[in-house]
């Protein structure tokens, strides 16, 4: 064996750093391969800063401020050199305003400072350009930069909206029932002898016209109208109801518009951490419940259905401890925002998930992978594993993503905060320990790729199967273990070498120097061909001798190494490609169920179809044919099967018998208008049933006479006489003629 | 999500309801009246639906017809005529909920009350409109009416009516907005209560013409098509209403119309011999006029008040502002 190899191998296996390669502290900082062209952020135009749009679907309350400045520039920008130097200015702009993005502040002021600050060095029609360009932006609000603020602050500003609209609903709801029970004793009183006097009634009626009417008369009328008081038991009742759905704070802020207040109600249900959210339910709690059944009870009584022998136990047994999920679902959802500080923050938000509250948490995670393991050291991945077990309480929301891909989660988001129960939001933020000098967007988009905080959504409000609750498509090529990205640069020979490097969970692990031990840097002159990168060996472990995994970096002057992986690194490798296979067939991406099946499926068609040429092949050699080539299954087999179809229909036909007249009358009821023409005739003979339709009822009580009159009297001719009873009947013979027609 | 609590509570005295529970008073009807068997069709439905009593508002104008919420034990409005259809529109903008019915006759509607008729379809408010077609005014003793076939002698044409009937279903179709058209003869029980039943159903404005029979002005009028059974389509769809083994023993005369099909719905609907039954069209994408104008929103008093108020000061004659300006010159 080389002695290089025998070293690399070393060091894979035993951790050993081999002679020869260099360790990575003797190097300085580097970082994976594919970050080499990511030096200034800033000049680039990533996704921040996000502007947080108020009065906006949730979908869109989260736009970008690329996004926003290239629909201006569509809008206004002008075609040909002018529009482009128009864009140039506007570029410009742009960037300035995302370096002073991290400070905050609304969109209009921090554009207003940014474009004081650069119209001193700007060129020609800087200020009409950029004038322009924000006439057409018609929205605003504050500005939000990549950092381990992000999630609180996007996922609060969606909260927020989705509380408006929700409350808002139950705001009109409770002024409705407001004005309605007001209605009730209204009216009540107004059926009251004291709201009957004369003098109430002359008083309603007003000064213009109270000569016009006689009010005692008035009054004496309508005495007399049916219906009496409003009980006081109902009264009261309605008056405890009307006090508690008048006496809530946010839904009267609410209703007046109040913003203010609006501002103080919402901040009391925001939380920084589960134990006080919980405390603070459980002194809810209990308003809560006497604003759900305050609301029965005003919906019974404007109903007029209160019973109250039926109703009356129900009520008295309702307490804090009857509140069902619809019934939490009413109310404002809290907010907990805790950050992901290991084991025991994470057991505390599962346990507060688990109680199903209305709560909605958001858990940023600032360092996805973790602290060296105690004893073999590598990454521990702690900071990925809260939403993936959360999915399994089952009736929560789970949403998980990285802070780079906040900006498409609006919708997403707003459904999590809308689902009627507790909602969980695991946000990577790359803002923690990681590649240094790299930003924690990049660092946030990095961990999507590498597959180590892969985007998904479960909710239980999509249907009642997985198929319909999750949905992992917002990952970089989904179908693919990794994603592959070309990489082009200059060998030593300076040779352009284009290829594709994977981004595994392994390149994410060797920018961050907490896992430098981990990795040993071969440089160019000692590369080999028995070292295999990442994903190649994952997919297939070489089988020879010798052979080590190693990924692609370069240091910070951008030369590049090899850097071989140790077993801890690629244990976590492998781990994070398997739960990453496990999240693809939950979004059904190569689903092995149904692949087991449609190759069982597969195997049991050719058998059939071996098994059908056999048989047609014996058959003709019986029959001294030559045997012919197989038909396909699928026609051989539809044959038979559409053959016996036409025939019961005609034969059910054929099978009714023509009844013979009958001797007593009758009428083909189902088909009788219900014009009342033989009831008229004889009322005791014919009788309505209990679908208003003619029957008869007793012949004894009328003659056959009147039976054909019934008979010709009725439209649609279904009234059938019969024989007459009475042979002593006047005028039988004539009648008998009569009733011919109708046999 | 499970159902709310007033709506189990609801439910937990919740009646089943009897023909009787809508029945009020003896119809004055003429006997063998075709009016008879929408009366009983309605209540028909209104029992297998148990739809409660005090959810319903049936509103008619003036004519033999318009007496149907009089013999409903329910809300009622007995109108002034022509004007049933605003009357239910307000009706339906105030209250919602209500289940709204309208009997209107061919005089009623298409007549005094075209002009309510056309903007009505147009509107497509939630409700349920049945035009008892009798082609003659009734209540008044027989005058010609916009639906009597040319030629009719009456009271007020000695010498027989000079213009075609107007057809009810083609000038409905015709409206913007028409979300729901169907016919169905007085004679075909079955017909006038799946015809209404699915007009019931439907969101928006449900315009149903029963060709009804006045044995007392026009008794012969439909007696070619009582005894011919082939002068009555059937039309059937998937999306229409169903028909029974009984009666379409009876009327094999059928043919298949889908309802969404306005073009054919129209030449259909055209013919009158042989005269079609069941669903002409059905567009339940038609948005709903109480629907987007948030109607049954409760006001309080106050703000009634004020809108009576402004509503009543367009009509007040104010003093010329100028006036003692100008005489004083
Ligand atoms: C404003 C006004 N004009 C005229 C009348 C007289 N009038 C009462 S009923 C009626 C016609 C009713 O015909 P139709 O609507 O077809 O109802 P039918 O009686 O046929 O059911 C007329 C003209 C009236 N009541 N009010
Ligand atoms: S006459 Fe005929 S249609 Fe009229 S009620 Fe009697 S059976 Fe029914
Ligand atoms: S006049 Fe005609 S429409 Fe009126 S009740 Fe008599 S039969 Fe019926
Ligand atoms: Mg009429």
């Amino acid at each position: 064996m080389d002695a290089d190899v025998k070293t690399q191998l070393a060091f894979h296996v035993l951790g050993r750093n081999p002679a020869g390669a260099v360790p990575v502290q003797a190097v300085g900082p580097v970082r994976p391969a594919l970050f080499a062209g990511f030096r200034d952020l800033a000049a680039l135009r990533y996704d921040y800063p996000l502007v947080l749009v108020s009065e906006a679907e949730p979908a869109e309350a989260i736009r970008t401020l690329r996004g926003l400045i290239d629909a201006a520039l569509q809008q206004v920008a002008p075609r040909g050199a002018a529009g482009e130097r128009m864009r140039r200015q506007v570029l410009r702009l742009e960037a300035e305003i995302r370096r002073r993005a991290a400070d905050g502040g609304r969109l209009s002021a921090v554009w207003d400072a940014a474009v004081a600050a650069l119209a001193p060095t700007a060129d020609d029609g800087f200020a009409a350009s950029v004038a322009a360009v924000r006439a057409a932006i018609t929205v605003d609000g504050e500005l939000v930069d990549c950092g381990a603020a992000a999630p609180k602050r996007v996922v609060g500003h969606i909260w927020r909206l989705v509380q408006e609209r929700k409350l808002a609903g139950l705001a009109e709801r409770v002024e409705t029932l407001v004005l309605k029970l007001a209605d009730v004793l209204l009216a009540d009183h107004a059926r009251s002898e004291a709201g009957r006097a004369p003098d109430a009634l002359a008083a309603a009626v007003g000064p213009g016209l109270s000569t016009l009417f006689d009010f005692g008369t008035m009054s004496e009328l309508l005495g007399t109208v049916s219906g009496g008081p409003v009980s006081k038991r109902r009264r009261r009742r309605i008056e405890a109801a009307l006090a508690v759905l008048e006496a809530q704070p946010l839904l009267t802020a609410l209703r007046a518009r109040d913003r203010a207040a609006e501002e103080r109600a919402l901040a009391e249900l925001v939380f920084d951490d589960c134990a006080s959210a919980l405390a603070a339910w459980r002194r809810q709690r209990p308003a809560l419940a006497a604003l759900v059944k305050a609301l029965a009870i005003a919906e019974l009584e404007i109903e007029g259905r209160y019973d109250e022998p039926e109703h009356d136990p129900f009520f008295e047994a309702f307490s804090e401890t009857s509140l069902g999920a619809a019934d939490l679902a009413l109310g404002p959802d809290m907010l907990v925002c805790v950050e992901d500080a290991g084991a025991a923050t994470r057991a505390e938000v599962l346990e507060l998930l688990a109680a199903g509250l209305p709560v909605k948490v958001v858990v940023p995670t600032h360092d996805a992978l973790g602290d060296p393991a105690p004893g073999p050291g590598g990454p521990t991945l702690a900071g990925t594993r809260l939403a993936t077990m959360a999915t399994s309480i089952d009736d929560i929301f789970v949403m998980q993503a990285s802070a780079a891909s906040l900006a498409r989660c609006g919708g997403r988001i707003g459904r999590g905060l809308a689902y009627a129960g507790p909602a969980l939001f695991s946000v990577y933020t790359g803002a923690g320990t990681g590649t240094p000098g790299v930003p924690a967007y990049l660092r946030a988009a990095a961990a999507v790729e590498a597959r180590v905080f892969p985007s998904f959504t479960y909710d239980p409000s999509g249907g009642p199967v997985l198929a319909e609750r999750w949905d992992v498509a917002d990952n970089p090529q989904p179908e693919a273990d990794w994603s592959v990205h070309h990489f082009v640069y200059e060998n030593a020979e300076q040779q352009r070498v284009v290829g594709d490097l994977a981004f595994t969970a392994a390149d994410l692990v060797v920018g961050d120097p907490r896992h430098a031990r981990q990795f040993a840097l071969v440089p160019s002159a000692h590369w080999s061909d028995t070292m295999v990168p990442v994903d190649v060996w994952l997919r297939q472990p070489p089988a020879g001798p010798g052979a080590v995994p190693y990924v692609t970096v370069v240091d910070a002057e951008n030369r590049l190494y090899r850097a071989i992986v140790s077993e801890q690194v690629m244990a976590a490798t492998r781990r994070c490609r398997e739960a990453w296979h496990r999240l693809q067939e939950l979004g059904d991406i190569h689903n092995s169920w149904a692949e087991r099946r449609s190759r069982a499926e597969q195997a049991a068609r050719e058998a059939a179809e071996r098994e059908a040429a056999e048989q047609a092949a014996a058959q003709a050699v019986a029959e001294g044919r030559m045997p012919e080539p197989a038909a396909p299954a699928a026609t051989a087999k539809a044959e038979p099967e559409a053959a016996p179809k036409s025939k019961p229909a005609a034969k059910a036909k054929a099978a009714e018998p023509e009844a013979a007249p009958s001797p007593d009358p009758w009428i083909e009821t189902p088909r009788c208008t219900s014009c009342n023409a033989c009831l008229q005739v004889n009322a005791r003979m014919f009788h309505y049933d209990g679908n208003q339709q003619a029957f008869v009822a007793d012949v004894a009580a009328g003659t056959f006479r009147q039976l054909v009159e019934a008979a010709e009297s009725c439209p649609v001719g279904i009234i059938h006489p019969g024989e007459p009873r009475n042979p002593k009947e006047p005028d039988l013979d004539a009648l008998r003629a009569r009733a011919k027609a109708f046999a | 999500m499970s159902m709310p609590m007033h709506e189990c509570l609801l439910q937990m005295v919740e009646e089943a309801h009897s023909l009787e529970d809508y029945q009020s008073g003896v119809p004055r009807w003429c006997s063998g009246c075709g009016d008879n068997a929408v009366l009983a069709a309605v209540q028909r439905l209104c029992r297998d639906e148990n739809l409660r009593p005090e959810k319903l508002a049936f509103v008619s104008g003036i004519g033999c017809a318009s007496r149907f919420p009089h013999y409903m034990r329910t809300y009622g409005f007995h109108g002034i005529h022509g004007r049933a259809l605003p009357i239910a529109e307000g009706v339906k903008m105030a209250r919602p909920d209500l289940h709204v019915f309208v009997n209107t006759g061919d005089g009623d509607c298409c007549s005094i009350g075209a002009a309510h008729w056309l903007h009505a379809i147009r509107y497509n408010m939630n409700m349920t409109v049945v035009l008892h077609d009798n082609h003659v005014y009734g209540l008044t003793k027989k005058q010609v009416s916009p639906t009597s076939p040319k030629g009719l002698r009456s009271n007020t044409t000695p010498h027989g009516s000079y213009l075609d009937a107007m057809n009810p279903l083609t000038v409905t179709l015709g409206v913007t907005n028409v979300s729901f058209v169907a016919q169905a003869v007085d004679w075909i029980p079955e017909v006038v209560h799946a015809v209404i039943k699915a007009a019931f159903h439907h969101q928006g404005f449900s315009f149903v013409r029963i060709i009804q029979r006045c044995p007392e002005f026009l008794p012969k009028m439909w007696e070619p098509w009582l005894h011919d059974p082939q002068k009555t389509l059937l039309l059937e769809h998937p999306d229409g209403i169903g028909y029974s083994a009984g009666l379409q023993k009876i009327y094999k005369n059928r043919q298949s119309h889908d309802p969404s099909d306005i073009h054919r719905a129209r030449e259909i609907a055209s013919s009158i011999d042989p005269v079609p039954v069941g669903i002409l069209f059905r567009d339940e994408s038609v948005p709903c006029y109480e629907d987007i104008r948030e109607a049954g929103k409760p006001r309080p008093i106050e703000m009634i008040k004020a809108g009576l108020e402004a509503e009543l000061d367009k009509f007040t004659v104010w003093p010329d502002a100028d006036e003692p300006a100008r005489s004083a010159v």
